[in-house]
């Protein structure tokens, strides 16, 4: 193979790739953004906490559910995520929900059901939801046990509302928290910017604007990752030769898998439309086309610039190497049961 | 002078992304880039973006005026984008526009060497086999049709000439007949084809029954055909066949052969838009039945409005 046979380079078609990327990807995240616009100047803090469950192993499951009814593609999640987090959202279900959302929901459901129809459709939808789930969850309670200044950017870090209670204690068993100290030591009070807000009780048109300003700087923070993660996917999507490089592994299935997890990474699409692609690469095992449409919404290119929004570099570098090499070994694994 | 400029960055990045998006989608370019369904997402997240960019412009304050000093207020919209160093603006600025000046809002030949050519609809993007024939019979779901058992391969005529072997029920002669009242013929008496309606008929015997022999024009980019071209008088008539956006689209070909109409035509380069007229066969190409577009003229053409196929 010689470097110009599996690599081939041109202005064009990587301009063309690279805005149907941005074009795709930039009315998600815009929605994701004003979504978390609103969550900020709408959802106080104290009705964040009355919403989750107390038990952090419930908190998890439903984070991991919660994409069914807030579906949300891999891109508009995040700035939603970070917000949540600084709301005082725990870092377990959060990354659950993170996770799991851009699989675990109706809009990809759907479209995994159409692009396999005549491939065993229900069974692929199945697996894929149950992997999808299942994934998010084990990441979630695996974070649970870890400090969030271990996980988080420590700009999230330090602007993010403290967990209540009993959630933290879970997370932080053994931190040195005093046994006689009640919920509500820990729980502190409203910030002084969230009293002094309450104080003046804005007009639902100061939350409104609030809300864009609020959405227009997530937005600017977003954008600049996802022009980052698309510019290199572009180089991929139309430099690299498939043929060459991906095809040949098709008839192992150890390395079709892994072929095709490594394919979902750089690729990049969108999780509502990836089955699609997965449906069409016939050569290969259906637990390779599992890997792809289940790594592939988790950790891509784009998102591995996208996380370091909320994540610190080698939590989002521990956390692509685990998922990759954990989510093909489980196809590899699945691939005696569902041929 | 940084303070002035930090303020204007954040509004000016909203509206330069909201223009282009509205750009594009008034200008008809998008047209190349997403699918259908996709496009209004475009309109209305132009739309906001330039709200949003007003939103910002009419309510700016200097952050030293501001004096919350939290991300969570005005401040994270203007520090976001200048933060001291130029990279971040210049990332939110010019990759976009610079894409926007030099796409041609299609892909060059490069793109048939990295990603392959489908000749085949089972190999479209989301057609399995299985979901290949699946389509077919919902194409003619409304003549209530029942599937037919596959045919051997003696039951493909090499030629128009030949008949089939084995006709197909009355049925679905019927039902052949039915779908081919979706090709009506034009002034000049050839119907209107797709290369994706060439390659599902390729692989369904009972939808070659409408296009066989018939005259059919067609239109595709040029590509010289390196495969099934002993005779050097082929070509290959392409198209790019999306899923969602440009950035899967697969590109799918169908065959001319030139051996009637004279040689391949001259100062017609790659990927160059060419409109073909003939009629359609089906021959047994290394087993299996091929379409091929057998030509008495080929010119040049301009790009259809769409210039994906979905």
């Amino acid at each position: 193979m010689t470097a110009s046979s599996w690599f081939s380079f041109n202005l064009n078609d990587f301009s063309f790739s690279f805005l149907s990327i941005l074009f795709e990807g930039v009315p998600f995240l815009l929605a994701g953004t004003l979504i978390s616009g609103f969550i900020d100047a709408f959802l106080p803090s104290q009705r964040l906490d009355k919403l989750l469950p107390k038990r952090a192993g419930l908190a998890i499951l439903l984070g991991g559910l919660l994409g069914l009814i807030f579906p949300m593609c891999e891109c508009g999640v995040i700035p939603v995520i970070r917000r949540m987090i600084r709301k005082g959202l725990p870092v377990a279900p959060a990354m659950t929900y993170l996770l799991a959302a851009p699989i675990v929901n109706p809009v990809v459901a759907l479209s995994t059901y159409a692009a396999f129809r005549g491939q065993d459709p229900a069974t692929v939808l199945a697996f894929r939801l149950a992997l999808g789930f299942g994934i998010a969850c084990v990441a979630g309670a695996i974070v649970l046990g870890l400090p969030k200044e271990k996980i988080l950017t420590a700009e999230l870090v330090a602007t993010a509302r403290p967990v209540r209670k009993p959630l933290m204690q879970l997370a932080v068993s053994g931190s040195g928290l005093a046994s006689n100290e009640t919920p509500d030591d820990n729980f502190p009070d409203p910030s002084a910017l969230e009293k002094a807000i309450s104080a003046e009780k804005p007009s639902v048109g100061q939350k409104l604007l609030a809300a864009l300003r609020t959405a227009c700087g997530d937005f600017l923070d977003v954008a600049f990752y996802l022009v980052l993660g698309a510019a290199i996917t572009a180089v991929f999507n139309t430099a690299v030769s498939r043929e060459q490089v991906i095809l040949p592994l098709a008839s192992n299935v150890w390395f079709a898998t892994y072929a095709l997890t490594a394919l979902a990474g750089l690729l990049s699409l969108c999780s509502t439309s990836d089955a699609f692609v997965a449906a069409n690469f016939v050569a290969f095992p259906l637990a390779a086309k599992l890997a792809f449409m289940v790594f592939g919404p988790m950790m891509d290119l784009k998102l591995l610039f996208l996380y370091s929004l909320v994540f610190r570099k080698r939590f989002t570098v521990a956390l692509a190497v685990a998922l990759f090499v954990g989510i093909g070994l489980l196809c590899v694994h699945l691939a005696s049961f569902i041929q | 002078m940084k303070e002035r400029i930090a303020i204007l960055l954040g509004p000016l990045t909203l509206l330069e992304w909201g223009g282009i998006l509205l750009y594009f989608y008034f200008s008809g370019r998008i047209n190349a880039l997403l699918h259908p369904v996709f496009r209004w997402q475009v309109l209305a997240a132009g739309s906001l973006l330039v709200l949003c960019a007003a939103v910002l412009f009419f309510t700016r304050k200097k952050p030293s005026q501001c004096g919350c000093g939290t991300d969570d207020d005005c401040g994270l919209a203007q520090r976001s984008v200048f933060s001291g160093n130029w990279l971040v603006p210049m990332m939110l600025f010019l990759p976009f526009g610079l894409a926007t000046l030099i796409s041609t809002d299609a892909y060059g030949a490069n793109i048939l060497q990295t990603r392959g050519v489908a000749n085949s609809a089972a190999a479209l993007p989301g057609l399995s086999d299985k979901f290949a024939k699946a389509n077919v019979v919902k194409a003619v779901a409304d003549l209530e049709v029942v599937e037919p058992p596959l045919p051997t391969d003696t039951d493909f005529p090499s030629s128009p000439d030949d008949p089939p072997s084995a006709m197909p029920p009355d049925e679905l002669v019927n039902s052949a007949d039915s779908v081919s009242s979706f090709f009506k013929p034009d002034a000049n008496g050839n119907i209107q084809v797709s290369v994706t309606d060439l390659l599902y008929a390729a692989e369904e015997p009972t939808l070659q029954h409408p296009f066989r022999g018939k005259s059919a024009e067609i239109i595709g980019q040029f590509m010289p055909a390196k495969v099934n071209n002993a005779s050097g008088k082929r070509f290959n008539l392409v198209r790019m066949f999306m899923t969602c956006c440009a950035a899967d689209a697969q590109p799918v070909s169908v065959l001319v052969d030139t051996s009637e109409s004279g040689d391949l035509p001259k100062n017609v380069g790659e990927m160059v838009w060419t409109r073909v007229a003939g009629h359609i066969e089906f021959p047994l190409e290394n087993g299996k039945p091929t379409a091929v577009l057998k030509a008495k003229t080929v010119e040049k053409t301009t790009p259809p409005e769409e210039t994906m196929l979905y």
